[in-house]
């Protein structure tokens, strides 16, 4: 069952030289229970899709196209009705643990103002909530974590705070935004069993979003990866990382080194957005060019296995 | 060609801007080992673990407090003058950020031939010539000479870098995460180039970072680094093949996607700098610090392993 379609998605921001297209006919959709790895390079839109879907980009930008979630158009509904959704039906950890959390308020109290506006629970009935949830994120003293303040976790504790956040209201979807890329490698082994676990029991979908390969890898059950503000190719998990078709994704996976010991650069840089090639977006990069890459631009079909693939070495 | 022995450096950090009393913070803790020529040796540490600390005080930018450092036999804690200024000649660096390792006001010709110059190691006349064979050398055509950095990506900045760190020639060149700030698709490209300009040049190479796929890629040895402390040191495919140490043990296990348990408890610090997360410890580990023993081929601070 679908539990968020994203269809023909395009956004643009006002730049001082106009308008600037980050998202192109984006379309994917989640399903119930699975994890979503969207991946990309720096620019090439992963985050603007997430913040597109919690509506929470600035009036600069320019929304096109439809998010249907549990059938309402998420893009056309009042903003009152948005507000139940965020953190309610949808909700969101972002990369960055220190900024996210106010540095004046103690933990407790953050985690359960949005106990308190959402479900005007009494105070006790909250920081019971609260305790409750500290422990679910592996806490193992919850009452003292209760009254300390963000400045006095470390940032896996941190990004554990804001994960209770994410899940207080019982939301059946979360997006994490590279929620791992400031920690340790031990804090993020944590955090990752944790989001694993969290997923399991509560039965939520996640998107996460990750320009690491090797987490993708490890997490999640489809990958799509995006480049310039569109999907070029998305896979069910193992497939993905048996067989990429897209050249962009094959070369990807050879940089990240997951695939053998070779390395194979792909060369050039990812273009300005203001600047975007003329046909397929990656055929200046692409070592497969052919003349039609360099007029056209390929649709996004249907492979077999459920996949889609952006790229005319696999019919147009 | 390196020669690192018992390098210690203390930094006292004040708790608070009034705070009278400093805690000491052991960035360096006795580290030693050995470069061969035309070796590269990874360094393996997350943040805190004093692998640019270790790099900053081989350059010399930082002053150890203790242990020696002889680079081609010379001790170089006691070069002045002029014998000091050479060594600049033959110890490069290439820094992490692009972004902030390059004067934003001077061109990439500028930023080149400074070195060059100040060595005299070219004729002023002649000097386009050189810095346009050292950009090819880097993968960059003429057209970047009169480029300023912000007119370039991250990729083209670390390129740019690195032909600095070319420019004198050196034998040796310490590369400080050099493609952590970089995207995916960008690392690779100036994984490979490193490795190619140092087989060209016969360089020999401390390439440090946090990221274990590459150290594994670029390097013939390793040393595993944890706050301040070398816990193992060993040939890359012996590290890969029989980690010993249960920090290591769990760096590898997370590269390949394995399952293992992470113990992390607050609590106060033991002897052993990797007790508090050790899933193994045990109680001598409270009490007595283990030293790196065993062969030179591979070498491991823990007493599950048999230290003293």
């Amino acid at each position: 069952m679908k539990l968020l379609e994203i269809e023909d998605l395009s956004v643009s921001v006002l730049t001082e030289g106009g308008y600037v297209d980050i998202i192109s006919g984006l379309s994917f959709s989640i399903r119930k229970g699975e994890i979503y790895g969207l991946c990309g390079e720096s620019g090439c839109g992963k985050t603007v899709t997430a913040l597109s879907i919690l509506r929470l980009l600035g009036s600069n930008f320019h929304i096109k196209g439809s998010i249907f979630f549990s059938g309402a158009n998420l893009l056309s509904i009042p903003e009152k009705e948005m507000r139940q959704i965020r953190g309610g039906e949808i909700s969101i950890v972002f990369q960055e643990p220190m900024t996210s959390l106010n540095p004046v308020l103690k933990i407790g109290e953050q985690i359960g103002e949005m106990l308190e506006v959402q479900l005007k629970l009494k105070k006790k009935e909250v920081k019971d909530r609260v305790i409750e949830l500290l422990k679910e994120v592996g806490f193992e003293d919850p009452e003292r974590r209760y009254h300390q303040y963000p400045h006095q976790l470390s940032g896996g504790q941190r990004q554990r705070v804001l994960i209770s956040m994410a899940i207080a209201l019982n939301p059946k979807l979360i997006i994490c935004d590279e929620p791992t890329t400031a920690l340790d490698v031990a804090s993020e082994w944590e955090i990752l069993n944790l989001l694993l676990k969290l997923v399991k029991q509560r039965n939520m979908a996640m998107i996460f979003i990750t320009h690491n390969l090797h987490i993708v890898e490890r997490l999640c059950t489809r990958v799509g990866i995006m480049y310039l503000g569109r999907l070029i190719e998305e896979q069910k998990k193992d497939i993905f990382f048996e067989r990429p078709l897209h050249p962009y994704s094959q070369g990807l996976l050879s940089s990240a080194l997951i695939r053998g010991d070779e390395l194979k650069p792909i060369k050039g840089t990812v273009p300005d957005l203001r600047n975007i090639p003329s046909g397929c977006k990656f055929h200046p990069r692409c070592d497969y060019v052919m003349d039609v890459c360099i007029k056209e631009e390929p649709k996004f079909v249907k492979t077999d296995n459920e996949g889609y693939v952006r790229c005319f070495l696999y019919g147009t | 060609m390196l020669s690192v022995r018992n390098l210690s450096k203390i930094y006292e950090v004040k708790k608070s801007v009034f705070a009278i009393s400093s805690t000491k913070i052991k960035a360096l803790d006795s580290v030693s080992f050995e470069l061969k020529d035309g070796e590269t040796l990874g360094v393996v540490g997350e943040s805190g673990s004093g692998k640019s600390t270790l790099a900053r005080c081989i350059l010399l930018l930082e002053r150890p407090d203790s242990g020696s450092i002889r680079f081609k036999g010379i001790d170089i804690l006691k070069l002045k003058g002029k014998d000091f200024k050479s060594l600049r000649k033959e110890v490069q660096i290439v820094f992490q950020d692009p972004y902030s390792s390059l004067n934003p006001r001077k061109r990439v010709i500028d930023i080149i031939s400074e070195p060059i110059l100040n060595f005299s190691l070219e004729q002023k006349e002649r000097i386009k010539e050189r810095v346009t064979g050292i950009l090819m050398s880097v993968g960059l055509d003429v057209s970047f000479m009169y480029k300023y950095p912000h007119e370039m990506s991250g990729g083209q900045r670390q390129r740019i870098a690195i032909a600095r760190a070319l420019a004198t020639e050196p034998s040796l060149l310490v590369a400080d995460e050099p493609v952590s700030s970089l995207d995916v698709s960008i690392q690779a490209q100036i994984l490979s180039l490193l490795l190619e300009v140092k087989k060209k040049n016969r360089l020999s190479m401390i390439f440090i970072s946090h990221d274990l796929n590459v150290v594994r890629f670029v390097s013939e040895r390793i040393i595993v680094m944890f706050k301040g402390k070398v816990l193992e040191e060993g040939g890359r495919d012996e590290i890969f093949s029989n980690p010993l140490h249960p920090y290591t043990r769990m760096l590898i296990a997370y590269s390949k996607g394995e399952p293992m348990p992470v113990k992390i408890e607050s609590g106060e610090g033991a002897s052993c700098v990797y007790y508090q997360k050790c899933p193994y410890r045990i109680k001598r580990c409270i009490s007595d610090q283990p030293v790196l023993f065993g062969t030179d081929g591979h070498k491991v601070a823990c007493f599950l392993e048999g230290g003293n």
